[in-house]
């Protein structure tokens, strides 16, 4: 196959247009897909126009200041995009390409240039960029909703434990009420009971001396029944009090505060006290009640030793899944607990023969620990000692997950 | 019935005590008291005087609510020697509970004949001595 090439054809319908200037800019040449791209006609442009003015104003400073500048230096310019206006004033993206042309002399004589029109591209190129600017919104919408996402499941997390701590508190309650019922029927409608009966002899008795006699008896019972209403009161009090003050305190210090409290007992019978505190020497808790619970306990052990033994008696703290209990052991009579359990921690239940028995204490110790949260279990053997121990409960023992967990 | 019947109040209330033979103390009969201040003490006096028929009380009248040994756990050691007494002993229970749990345990005992709930009035005092023999 033979081809006889035009070259002036092939210039002029090239798909790029070509234009030749000299060194200060103005056109000298250009084929007609130029003039197509300009929308001039040749006379229009030809030693009229330079390049630059179918430049905006900032194409013809960049023009200026990078173009002009590089094709100096360097002789050739690549690629350089410009938005090309044509003789209607609308624009379109074009590549300029262009190589300066010297003579022998190595002087400029003129360049020569290309544009290309990139329309296609650049409408293209923008539809890329749209098209990713919407994923990364999407994108990042889907960052809003799975944080949000996760903060609800924290939030329900929250509310589920909180619901929990609720629930346990009611419990607590229930089972306070319950305690109540309990201490209702037996500690107060007892001593009423006995008022009501001292009443009907009181009105029916017509002797004076009797009369007397019976009055005494009333005495007996209003004590009676005021103590025990005083130690309601005091428990009561204790159960309402559930957001009481919690204070740093040491073990050491509220143990030597006991011990002095109870010196004369301590030595009278000879009672050995040891301690180790080492694994938790201290707890945010109510001073109060850790004070009293250790003088409760402590007292015990000491009135319910065996007469065949040097009273021994062990207090240690231990930490069990980030929960401070306190151990008290002793080497005392001991309590059956099979037959006893059930009515240890009730209200002015007593179980050995001792003067100075009430059944006062280990209820208040009880309730103490239970309006904190914690729990009071025992272990003990007959002629062999008692073991108490007490899940303490540090402050704010609930706390709320890291917010961040998930993150 | 010409020996003075024997009645056992086991109470750690003394002025339940001083009521309760007080009311008994108007009801015609002849009768002799016997009074412990818990179920222990009950319990010893029983065990030592097993083999004596006139030591042993015909009617307790047995609080439920007491230190050392409580009502129920005497009646579960009674049961033990209950075979060994050769008399047929009315135990009433009587109480300051009104805790339905504590009544219906009561109806369930075969050893309990009845349950008062504190105060005792005259009229439970009259209803176990009119009834005495219908009790047996």
């Amino acid at each position: 196959m033979n081809y006889n090439i035009d070259y002036k054809e092939l210039y002029n319908t090239s798909p790029c247009g070509y234009f030749c200037s000299l060194p200060d800019g103005t056109i000298i040449d250009s084929n007609k897909r130029f003039l197509e791209f300009s929308n001039y006609k040749r006379e229009e442009v030809i030693h009229i126009k330079k390049f630059t003015d179918f430049l905006s104003v900032g194409g013809k400073i960049y023009f200026q200041t990078i173009y002009a500048q590089k094709l100096n230096l360097t002789g050739t310019v690549e690629e350089i995009n410009f938005d090309f206006i044509k003789k209607d004033g609308t624009k379109f993206p074009v590549l300029i390409n262009s190589v300066e042309i010297k003579n022998k002399e190595g002087h400029h004589i003129f360049t020569q240039s290309t544009v290309f029109n990139i329309s296609q591209r650049k409408k293209y190129e923008t539809e890329l960029l749209i098209a990713k600017k919407k994923s990364e919104a999407l994108s990042n919408e889907l960052v809003l909703k799975n944080k949000e996402l996760q903060i609800g499941s924290e939030l329900i997390l929250q509310q589920k434990l909180q619901l929990e701590k609720f629930n346990q508190e009611l419990e607590n309650k229930n089972k306070q009420l319950s305690n109540f019922t309990h201490i209702a029927s037996h500690n107060l409608r007892a001593p009423v009971s006995n008022l009501n009966s001292l009443m009907a002899f009181y009105n029916e008795s017509t002797d004076t001396e009797d009369k007397a006699m019976l009055f005494t008896k009333f005495e007996i019972v209003i004590d009676h029944l005021t103590e025990t209403l005083n130690e309601l009161i005091a428990s009561v009090k204790i159960q309402m009090d559930v957001n009481i003050k919690h204070d740093s305190v040491t073990f050491d210090a509220v143990l030597s505060k006991t011990m002095q409290i109870l010196e004369g007992k301590i030595l009278e019978s000879n009672a050995v006290i040891t301690s180790n505190f080492s694994e938790a020497p201290d707890i945010e808790y109510p001073k109060l009640y850790l004070e009293s619970i250790i003088l409760n306990l402590l007292s015990n052990s000491i009135r319910y030793r065996s007469p065949n033994r040097i009273a021994k008696i062990h207090l240690a703290t231990e930490v069990n899944n980030n929960e401070i209990t306190l151990i008290v052991t002793d080497n005392g009579l001991g309590i059956d607990l099979k037959k006893h359990g059930h009515r240890l921690f009730k209200l002015n239940n007593t179980f050995h023969r001792h003067p100075d028995s009430k059944g006062v204490g280990l209820f208040m110790t009880k309730i103490q620990i239970e309006t904190i949260g914690g729990s009071i279990d025992v272990e003990s053997e007959e002629e062999k000692g008692t073991t108490f121990t007490i899940m303490l409960k540090k402050k704010n023992n609930y706390e709320y997950p890291p917010f961040n967990r998930y993150y | 019935m010409n020996t003075p019947l024997l009645i056992g109040i086991i109470d750690d209330d003394e002025i339940y005590q001083f009521t309760l033979t007080r009311i008994i103390s108007r009801y015609r009969i002849t009768y002799k008291t016997l009074s412990f201040l818990d179920g222990e003490k009950a319990m010893e006096y029983l065990t030592d005087n097993i083999l004596i028929e006139d030591n042993i009380p015909d009617v307790i009248f047995l609080d439920n609510n007491m230190p050392i040994m409580d009502g129920w756990q005497f009646i579960e050691e009674y049961e033990k020697m209950e075979s060994k007494i050769n008399k047929k002993v009315l135990i009433f229970m009587v109480s300051s509970s009104v805790d339905p749990k504590d009544i219906e345990r009561a109806n369930k005992t075969n050893q309990i004949s009845d349950y008062f709930i504190k105060p005792v009035s005259i009229e439970d005092i009259n209803g176990v001595f009119d009834n005495l023999e219908k009790f047996f």
